[in-house]
């Protein structure tokens, strides 16, 4: 028989390997992935954030205003764009407040920041009235109104709560035009010529708020302007849209993110729609370094380009087309030459001979080639300047303007004789006449190409009552000197850049969103000036007198070449900070284009 | 006179009073006291019964035991002081009819002699069968198939006692008293060793016998007819 | 199943190799699964940290975009964030890797209480709940946190996840919550996967180390098997057995020990042997020596017996004495050769089924005229069905007889009963007397040799004073049991049981020592029991 403490002690003995088993057994339990924990802190979250300057900052109503007082502060507060005119709605009544729609449209006034005039005419009825110079559509495209016609706002007042809301009014805006100065900033939104070598630019307003990036890429994916529309193309594929609706700028990358439509671009298209964005983007200001661009989250991929693209990639595309510095041309003594470090120097080829006397010569964008008129006006000859080049009489009869060369090389001119724009495809005969509109002022006396080719700037009528008239070139595509296809080629959307314009004697593009003029506004004498295209934005020029003719280039970074002549036959050219300098003896001056 | 008995035993003082003891019971007792001589001496007398010490000089009592056994189915009774089952055993197989333990009383190897030269005494003619062996028992004579079977006449009277009675199961203190004489239970060893003789004479196979079968825990009886 | 148990324990307590084969593995075992533990935990510790560093770096990325998008928004646009928010969740739970990598949730924190403002949903078949307890301190604290969590898929599984919350503010709106759920299921997949592999391993190892433990311990354990193999071999008789020493190891050693000791053994049990055989060979002889001349006198004592009515009075008287002391001597001459036998350990026995019964009878028969003589009645009491054991029956026969005249002379004229009893396992025979009884203290005595109750009647009565001792080693002899009961003045009862195999061991007797007749029920005293057959009694009378 065994004894009792014995066989305890064996139980003892068998337990403890047991337990360690058990304990074994138990213990990986532990190391499994955990569903819960603590909250830790894994680093400082101190994102740069600036908030971007807001121009305007409107207050809301206040308590016991007037109903005058609601419509002044509300005419005031539609400069504040944050929010959807969040402020400006705070004026309405809810249903307005539902209703209005601020985007339709903008009407500017000429009040220079002082008041509008805001009569209440009874039955909680406020009328506001200014005179409108110029008005903004729902695409933000600026134009200039004639005649600064009187308009009138009517709002329904209403009483909420005890104040005074506006519960009727007209959608859009009606801002001073020093509010829009303040408020909107004019952008560029870049396209493509038709025949998609070169980027046209399509000036339109936004209003200066943070997202400018988001803004203009969004709005560039939308497509051109009604007045574009149809003058230029984009490489977007057909429903591109942005994938997250910001465009964010972190140190000088500016990312744009497109949904998976963008992938369906080929590599040319590709290779356009980053020219397009590239050009679009840089232009609001050299915080933008580089940009990339996705598709459906991935790098867009185009071939010979860094995912990151640089501001100066593209720029083969420059709407200019002008190489940096370019020369100025000009004619003296009845020779054709140029301007090499400020001295003349005729050019090699008949041209430069002086054999036959020219005037209102134009070189073409590659420099290779010269139009130039007869000093009669009755024949356009066409050479090459070279040694062997000649001239050859393309056009001979009537009376001729100064020629144009467009970026693909034809060539356009007005025979005032008969009032009819020609044009020579390939600078060679024969002419065919562009279909024109009817255009304010009468017949066309004079033309200017855009250097993208896709617009053009005419003169019409002559003398004191001569105008400037910008229009958009369709169905240049269809251009081929082999197949005549000259009703295709037209003229459309005719407007006046600046409608109180006269006495236009000169226009010449400075680069494709600026024209330098020669004429008299409001009523003043003649004076040179550049402007946009949309006539927004307007650059005075110190005034010279008895000036004849005028020639620009893209500004660069020594300075913004402008020229013009005189009737005595000087040259002059405007130097920042030292006026007009002359360049001597000489007329017609032009730089290719 | 009731029979020669040859005493073979080398203590000379026994084997006088043995004589002593056989000459008043009326038998004819020749003594010898050296085994060397015992065979010589039994074919010179021709004994009816041999009284046999199994510790001799010369001739071990064994060898003689076996020596006369090989010429003769005399009786022999052993004398023996030695009480271990080996020692009985081998001296019932060289040959032995009985055995007769020292010391033991007169009357009382009297009463063996008496019992093993009585069946002499009373031949009665019958024939009888067990197995397939014909027993004539007043010719004294075994068969099988005409073959005779030679048999002492311990293993003859063992054999007529179990075929006389074919139905009846003998235990081993049946045939003690009815073929050895005893009167109260004695060593059935003398039934075993006769039995293993005898079948190893009437068996075909003494391993499966079938003359004399054991009945387990009870004793012998005689095989069927 | 108990019985196996109890068996893994036999087997545990009785096989050295099988507790250190069992003890290494389960250590190892432990090992293994500690040191599998620390791995595994290592790994999920390495696999977690990457992805929580790879989360937090993508989300820090994520909410950085993020504030820059809202930055970025086009502010005059009209209902800019209606759009700019779920495509700027969709963008960022993308999130430049496969679909479901990630789950982002945008909510409006509660500075924003502006109803019309666009925000405050998650993005599609995000869990919100996971991200609920961050969202305070995501509130208040300008900083990247992280926590673990869990959401439920749509199929309905719980996957882990790193949830990563930070604050962004979205201009002219307020602060709002930025929550990334990185899902952990992959690095759960590789762990499981680590795991599945560990615990392979671990099986692998333990089974080696097992294996090992077993094939080591087995060179120690085979030479022990074997010496204690060669040990019970010696123990049986096989003197001349040996360990087989191979090599000069500690094994080798023992080995060689151990013959050494197997020889110094050997060499004293075989002059022991020696000293038995020629004291077995001396009593033989003497009782043949002694039997001879004893047979001689015998027989002329015989004679003079036979011839003593014709001699003088005092002869014939002589003859007579010397006649009944002849008896005498030679039964106890009988009785110490008997003895002399068991000591020497010759004792041999010849079993055979026997039936107890019959017997009984034939010693009842025998004994008839000494009970006449005594005046004692004879009872016997037997069972039906008889009680057939593997048994010597010369020798049982022996005991009884023994037992009933001892029985008879005590009996003091009284009856004297044999009960005969048996059960499955054991027979037994009990001869119950009615004389003076026993003391206690003599019913230890009563199997001595030569002992006597009471040394004043000694010699009165019959019998040698070895008739007990030999019954007892009769009964010894049979694996059996022969043990005495007794009360002064209430007779005593001895009991002779008996296996009814040979070589099965008893567990008790049919009959009870102390009989129902008994005055009162006494403390039943056991003697020289229970008994295990061995070569030579030894103390058995104590």
């Amino acid at each position: 028989m065994r004894s009792a403490p014995q066989a305890a002690e064996r139980r003892s003995r068998w337990w403890r390997p047991a337990v360690l088993l058990l304990l074994a057994a138990v213990l990986p339990a532990c190391a499994s992935i955990p569903t819960s924990g603590p909250v830790r802190a894994d680093r400082g979250l101190r994102v740069d954030r600036e908030d971007v300057a807001v121009p305007f900052i409107a207050e809301g109503p206040v308590r016991g205003a007037t109903v005058t007082q609601v419509v002044q502060g509300f005419l005031r507060a539609s400069a504040d764009f944050r929010r959807d005119h969040e402020v400006a709605r705070r004026y309405l009544t809810p249903r307005a407040r539902q209703e209005w729609r601020p985007a339709a449209g903008t009407t500017v006034h000429d009040s220079g920041g002082g008041p509008v005039t805001v009569e209440e005419t009874g039955d909680g009825v406020v009328v506001a009235g200014a005179s409108e110079i110029a008005h903004i559509d729902a695409e933000g495209s600026f134009r200039r109104t004639a005649g600064s016609p009187e308009v009138t706002r009517t709002f329904r007042m209403e009483r909420v709560d005890g104040q005074w809301r506006i519960d009727a009014l007209e959608d859009g805006l009606l801002l001073s035009m020093l509010d829009v100065e303040q408020t909107f900033r004019q952008v560029s939104l870049y396209f493509l010529s038709p025949l998609r070598n070169s980027l046209v630019p399509d000036t339109v307003l936004v209003p200066e708020l943070p997202g400018l990036s988001t803004k203009v890429v969004s709005r560039l994916l939308r497509g051109p302007t009604a007045g574009l529309r149809g003058s230029v193309e984009t490489a977007f594929p057909q429903g591109t849209e942005l994938e997250v609706q910001s465009v964010p700028v972190d140190a000088g990358l500016a990312i744009v993110a497109l949904d998976a439509q963008a992938r369906r671009a080929d590599q040319l298209q590709r290779e356009q729609m980053s020219a397009q964005i590239v050009w679009t983007l840089k232009q609001l200001g050299p915080e933008i370094d580089r940009i990339r661009i996705t598709a459906a989250g991935e790098d867009l991929a185009v071939s010979g380009v860094a995912a990151d693209q640089g501001r100066d990639s593209w720029l083969t595309y420059d709407p200019d087309g002008l190489a940096a510095g370019p020369s100025l041309y000009a004619v003296r003594d009845g020779q054709f030459g140029r301007f090499i470090e400020g001295s003349f120097q005729p050019v090699d080829g008949p041209a430069g001979t002086g054999a036959v006397p020219l005037a209102t010569p134009a070189v073409s964008l590659d420099t290779n080639r010269v139009a130039a008129v007869s000093t009669d006006g009755t024949t356009l000859r066409v050479g090459r300047l070279a040694e062997d080049g000649s001239l050859d009489v393309v056009v001979s009869g009537g009376d001729l303007s100064q020629p144009s060369w467009d970026p693909d090389g034809n060539l356009w001119v007005v025979d005032r004789s008969t009032g009819r724009l020609l044009l020579l495809p390939g600078g060679a005969g024969p002419a065919q006449t562009v279909e024109l509109p009817r255009l304010p002022g009468g017949t066309p006396t004079q033309v200017s190409v855009s250097r993208d080719g896709a617009r053009i700037a005419l003169i019409t009528g002559a003398g004191r009552s001569a105008r400037l008239v910008l229009g958009a070139v369709t169905g240049v595509e269809e251009l081929d000197a082999d197949v005549p296809a000259v009703a295709r080629i037209a003229v459309v959307d005719p407007r006046e850049v600046l409608p109180d314009l006269r006495g236009v004697q000169d226009v010449a593009w400075a680069d494709a969103t600026t024209l330098a003029v020669l004429g008299s506004r409001d009523e003043l004498p003649p004076a040179p000036f550049l402007t946009s295209i949309d006539g927004f934005d307007i650059v005075d020029v110190v005034p010279e007198p008895e000036l004849a003719t005028v020639a620009a280039a893209p500004p660069d970074a020594q300075a913004s070449p402008l020229v013009v002549g005189t009737t005595d036959g000087e040259l002059l050219q405007y130097t920042s900070g030292r006026g007009w300098v002359s360049l001597g003896e000489g007329i017609d001056p032009t730089y290719p284009g | 006179m009731k029979g020669r008995v040859l005493i073979v035993d080398d203590d000379t003082a026994l084997a006088e009073m043995l004589g002593i003891v056989l000459r008043g019971e009326g038998y004819e007792p020749t003594l010898c006291a050296d085994g060397d001589q015992a065979l010589a001496m039994f074919r010179e007398h021709k004994p009816d019964l041999v009284l046999l010490d199994l510790m001799l000089p010369g001739t071990d009592g064994i060898d003689v035991c076996r020596a006369i056994r090989a010429e003769s189915g005399v009786p022999i009774v052993m004398l023996t002081a030695k009480t271990d089952t080996i020692d009985v055993v081998v001296g019932l197989e060289s040959g032995a009819d009985d055995y007769v333990m020292k010391p033991f009383k007169p009357k009382e190897l009297v009463a063996r002699i008496r019992a093993r030269l009585r069946r002499s005494e009373e031949p009665t003619p019958e024939l009888l069968e067990i197995g397939d062996l014909v027993i004539d028992v007043a010719g004294h004579s075994v068969k099988r198939n005409g073959t005779a079977i030679g048999l002492t006449p311990l293993e003859f009277d063992l054999l007529v006692a179990l075929a006389r009675k074919p139905w009846q199961v003998f235990t081993r203190e049946v045939l003690l008293e009815q073929v050895w004489g005893y009167r109260h239970a004695a060593d059935t060893r003398l039934v075993n060793v006769h039995v293993q003789r005898l079948r190893s004479k009437v068996e075909r196979d003494p391993e499966s016998p079938e003359v004399v079968v054991t009945v387990r825990g009870v004793g012998y009886k005689a095989g069927p007819a | 199943m108990r019985r196996w148990v109890r068996r893994g324990i036999a087997v545990w307590r009785r096989s050295l190799q099988m507790r250190v084969v069992a003890t290494t593995t389960v250590f190892s075992l432990v090992a293994i699964m500690v040191l599998g533990n620390i791995l595994i935990t290592e790994v999920r510790d390495g696999l977690l940290d990457a992805k929580v560093q790879a989360s937090l770096a993508e989300a820090s990325t994520g909410v950085r975009t993020s504030q820059e998008a809202f930055d970025s928004a086009d502010r005059s646009e009209p209902g800019v964030y209606d759009t700019l928010v779920p495509d700027l969740v969709r963008q960022l739970t993308r999130g430049g890797g496969p679909e479901g990598s990630r789950d982002v949730v945008l909510l409006r924190g509660p500075d924003v209480d502006t109803p019309e403002s666009p925000l405050g949903r998650s993005s599609i078949g995000a869990d919100v709940s996971a991200v609920e307890p961050m969202r305070p301190q995501v509130q208040t604290r300008s900083e990247l946190l992280w926590t673990y969590g869990e959401v439920s898929r749509t199929s309905g599984r719980q996957v882990p996840v790193v949830v990563v919350g930070a604050p962004v503010v979205v201009p002219e709106n307020g602060t709002y919550e930025l929550y990334f759920l990185f899902p952990l299921d992959k690095e759960q997949e590789t762990l499981g996967l680590v795991r599945r592999a560990l615990l392979l391993a671990a099986l692998g190892m333990v089974l080696l180390v097992g294996g090992i433990a077993w094939l080591v311990t087995r060179q120690v354990v085979t030479p022990v098997r074997m010496a204690a193999r060669i040990a019970e071999r010696l123990s049986a008789g096989r003197l001349e057995e040996r360990m087989r020493v191979r090599g000069e190891d500690d094994l080798a050693r023992l080995a060689a020990s151990f013959n050494r000791m197997a020889t110094s053994l050997q060499r004293q049990i075989r002059q022991l042997e020696d000293l038995s055989r020629v004291q077995r060979r001396f009593v033989s002889d003497v009782s043949h020596e002694l039997r001879t001349p004893l047979t001689t006198v015998r027989m002329a004592a015989d004679v003079l017996h036979e011839a003593r009515s014709g001699f003088d009075p005092a002869v014939e008287r002589s003859a007579e004495i010397l006649q009944t002391q002849l008896d005498r001597f030679e039964s106890l001459l009988g009785d110490l050769l008997e003895i002399s036998r068991y000591d020497a350990g010759a004792a041999h026995l010849e079993a055979e089924p026997t039936d107890l019964v019959v017997t009984a009878r034939q010693v009842m028969d025998s004994v008839e005229p000494l009970a006449d003589r005594r005046g004692s009645e004879l009872r016997l009491v037997v069972p039906r069905s008889g009680a057939v054991a593997e048994v010597d029956s010369r020798r049982i026969e022996r005991v009884l007889r023994n037992l009933v005249v001892n029985a008879i002379e005590h009996g003091e004229g009284r009856p004297v009963t044999v009960l005969v009893a048996g059960d499955e396992d054991a027979v037994a025979v009990a001869v119950r007397d009615h004389g003076v009884g026993l003391e206690p203290s003599d019913i230890t005595m009563v199997f001595n040799r030569f002992w006597r109750a009471d040394p004043a009647r000694a010699r009165t009565t019959g019998g040698t004073g070895l008739g007990l001792s030999i019954a007892m080693e009769d009964a010894h002899l049979h694996g059996g049991w022969l043990q005495a009961w007794g009360e002064p003045g209430d007779g005593c009862q001895f009991r002779l049981t008996v296996p009814r195999r040979q070589g099965a061991e008893l567990e008790g007797s049919p009959i009870p020592l102390e009989p129902a007749d008994s005055a009162r029920r006494a403390r039943p005293v056991q003697v020289g029991a229970p008994y295990r057959r061995v070569g030579t009694p030894d103390g058995v009378d104590a």
